[in-house]
């Protein structure tokens, strides 16, 4: 090796030592870490604000990583901060599948692990908070049975767009949609993955109104991908309450206007804020290595309940 | 230095006029009034010597900044993740770095680690850590010998090739997988992209391997001297005896080879692996190779520079994400830096230009408007 990478390798051998002479003291106080999917969207937003505002509340430091919707940002920055030295570890993962090294690293460490959302990815954590999806779909398929019913549409085909494939439990919402619907003798004319992106929902909406231009109703795994689907409707010259009701999942801001402007017919809520506080007040028990109570010990869920979300209803969530 | 490296310069021309400048031992009453410092100044090619070491010697400031302003940054577990990081780019760039010194880039890198990757956690799955080495290597292989006849037979431009080969290789990925990822824990497997040895990460060791087999080819076979004459001048190199294609076409399948290599090590770092992985990946490699000293006009290059970039750019990652620094941002700073490290040459040179008509001549290495400018002009003296 030539002398001078060989000199320029021992600098940096050099620079690493004068470095660690700089390493901090550990803390007192416990630190609570918080992984989050992605902070542009709204049901984030409003995750991360509650997991916050308990984590403050109860006294622990906090800190926060945003996975930008990328799986390797998402491993490597929950280890970093794992790295960082904190005392449980909640995270709502962008790929679930990938949760195998997060999760073994925590172990290493005796961290507990509380996901919020998404999905476990079949690793060993120790509880996920999850709303519970299946009912939300059957509340879906309910009421747009109760709105087609009050009125002379004689059509009656639906379509189902769900999340992104790896959302295993967003997929539970379309699933307990599509046995209700067609419980209540409705067809599902399609059932199509949207990614949960708005822009694939909108595509994916302009495709089902060419091949089924009599649909009477969509329902959406969530709302970004909903509001991209009543654009399409009404790019399509129709409305989405009044021709194609639309209804979304999560009730998200940008959903409630769509609503109240008419544009869309109803959503779920999902109460993203709650799920954020019971993550800290889960984390806090298992820092105290108390037991928990599964809604289902299957997969060691806990299921958050959700509402439907109508016209009158959005009006008094937007004046909150 | 005790390796000699085929150069393609002209040894340094003396200047018409009288001094000689090789030796320091010159009559006293010839040799203008000069400290010995600035007649070292003068005589260091520092072009050469940003080009080669400039990167490694930013990231070591780099480093020793964020060690002192950034709490957390300097302890053991974060260097670990920092050099673990930069393996995963850092593996292909030593592939990118051999095709852009031919003269030649691959856009595709992305899409073949996304495939590689899978096929390497599936394997792993059925058949153990071995296999899942060869079928990635060899994947990957078979994408850049795609790539390289496409390229070097058919003679599509190396950007219009490779960029058809992504998308196909992207959606082939996304038909083999049906959208789903593969997933394995496999002890075995994981430790690949996961573990340590004397608080060395795997992946890191393996990336410094590839860089040296990288550089050995460059430097010490017959196909790297071949690499660096089709990147000088592809005409010249024809005329010369150089086979071209099949020097092109091996450029690609190398690096297939080492993308696949790094997909591996990606897929054992996540347990797991689909389509869609790691949007924009070949673009974080080829502004790795390019920060690291190696000019997308080909020809010259530094693998020691491809490593630095690596691990500078790992760096950057970690110290924005320590300082809680906003996603967008930090892609701003990325940008910026690459455009940083790129004028600091142009800046130089024009310096030298200006100095050069003041001072003792320095030395040009052969190749490009300056120098032919400035040989002009000692001749015209």
């Amino acid at each position: 090796m030539p002398r001078t990478s060989f000199t320029l390798l021992s600098a940096l051998t050099a620079v690493m030592v004068i470095a660690l002479a700089h390493n901090s003291a550990a803390q007192a106080k416990k630190k609570i870490g918080f992984s989050v999917y992605d902070m542009q969207y709204g049901f984030f937003q409003e995750m991360e604000k509650g997991t916050r505002e308990a984590a403050q509340a109860a006294g622990y430091d906090y800190v926060l990583v945003d996975q930008k919707s990328s799986e390797s940002t998402m491993v490597s920055a929950t280890q970093d901060m794992i790295n960082q030295g904190i005392s449980a570890l909640i995270i709502s993962p962008f790929k679930p599948d990938a949760l195998g090294p997060i999760v073994d690293a925590a172990k290493e460490k005796k961290i507990p692990v509380v996901i919020d959302d998404i999905g476990g990815g079949g690793t060993d954590y120790d509880v996920i908070v999850i709303s519970d999806n299946e009912k939300g779909g059957v509340l879906a398929a309910e009421h747009i049975d109760s709105v087609l019913k009050s009125r002379q549409n004689n059509s009656k085909k639906v379509a189902s767009i769900t999340c992104e494939p790896s959302a295993v439990y967003a997929a539970r919402r379309n699933v307990g949609f599509e046995k209700r619907i067609k419980e209540l003798g409705y067809e599902v004319v399609a059932t199509l993955s949207g990614h949960s992106k708005q822009e694939e929902g909108y595509r994916v909406t302009k495709d089902i109104l060419s091949a089924h231009p009599d649909v009477a109703a969509i329902f959406l795994g969530n709302d970004p991908m909903a509001v991209g689907a009543a654009q399409a409707v009404a790019d399509s010259g129709k409305n989405g309450v009044k021709d194609v009701y639309i209804v979304g999942f999560n009730a998200d801001e940008i959903a409630l206007q769509a609503i109240k402007a008419g544009q869309m017919g109803a959503t779920i809520q999902q109460v993203p804020r709650e799920m954020g506080k019971m993550t800290v007040d889960l984390a806090t028990k298992l820092m105290k290595g108390e037991k928990l109570q599964y809604s289902s010990t299957d997969n060691r869920e806990i299921y958050v309940p959700v509402n439907l979300i109508t016209a009158q209803e959005a009006d008094t969530l937007l004046k909150k | 230095m005790s390796r000699r490296k085929p150069r393609l310069t002209t040894p340094k021309t003396q200047p018409k006029a009288q001094k000689p400048l090789s030796t320091l031992q010159t009559e006293k009453s010839e040799i203008p009034e000069l400290s010995v410092t600035a007649r070292i100044v003068n005589q260091l090619d520092w072009d050469l010597l940003w080009e080669r070491f400039g990167i490694a010697v930013v990231t070591i400031v780099v480093w020793f900044i964020a060690g002192l302003a950034t709490p957390g940054f300097a302890n053991v577990g974060n260097f670990v993740s920092v050099l673990r990081q930069s393996a995963f780019v850092g593996v292909s760039a030593v592939g990118m770095t051999i095709a852009i010194i031919a003269g030649t880039f691959d856009l595709s890198v992305g899409a073949t680690q996304a495939l590689c990757a899978w096929v390497a956690v599936s394997v792993a799955k059925m058949a153990g850590v071995f296999p899942a080495f060869l079928a990635a290597v060899a994947v990957g292989g078979v994408v850049g010998l795609c790539n390289g006849s496409l390229v070097a037979l058919v003679r599509i431009p190396a950007f219009i090739a490779t960029l058809g080969t992504m998308f196909l290789v992207n959606g082939l990925t996304y038909i083999i997988t049906n959208g789903q990822t593969a997933r394995f824990s496999g002890k075995s497997f994981v430790w690949w992209g996961n573990a340590q040895i004397m608080s060395v990460p795997i992946p890191f060791i393996v990336f410094l391997s590839c860089a040296l087999l990288g550089a050995a080819m460059l430097h010490r076979t017959e196909f790297g001297r071949f690499v660096y004459a089709i990147g000088s001048n592809r005409e010249a190199a024809n005329i010369a005896g150089v086979p071209v294609a099949k020097v092109a076409i091996f450029v690609f399948v190398v690096v297939g080879l080492f993308t696949g290599l790094g997909a591996m090590l990606l897929g054992a770092r996540l347990y797991s692996a689909g389509p869609g992985l790691e949007p924009g990946f070949e673009l974080n490699v080829i502004a790795t190779v390019v920060l690291g000293g190696t000019r997308l006009a080909g020809g010259r290059g530094s693998m020691l520079g491809t490593v630095a970039a690596a691990i500078l750019f790992a760096t950057l990652a970690n110290v924005l994400n320590l300082n809680h620094v906003d996603a967008f941002v930090q892609r701003v700073v990325v940008g910026l830096v690459l455009l940083l490290a790129l004028s600091v040459e142009g800046v130089r040179q024009r310096l030298a230009e200006y100095w050069s008509r003041r001072t003792v001549s320095t030395r040009h290495p052969l190749g490009g408007r300056r120098s032919a400018v400035a040989a002009i002009d000692e001749f015209t003296d």
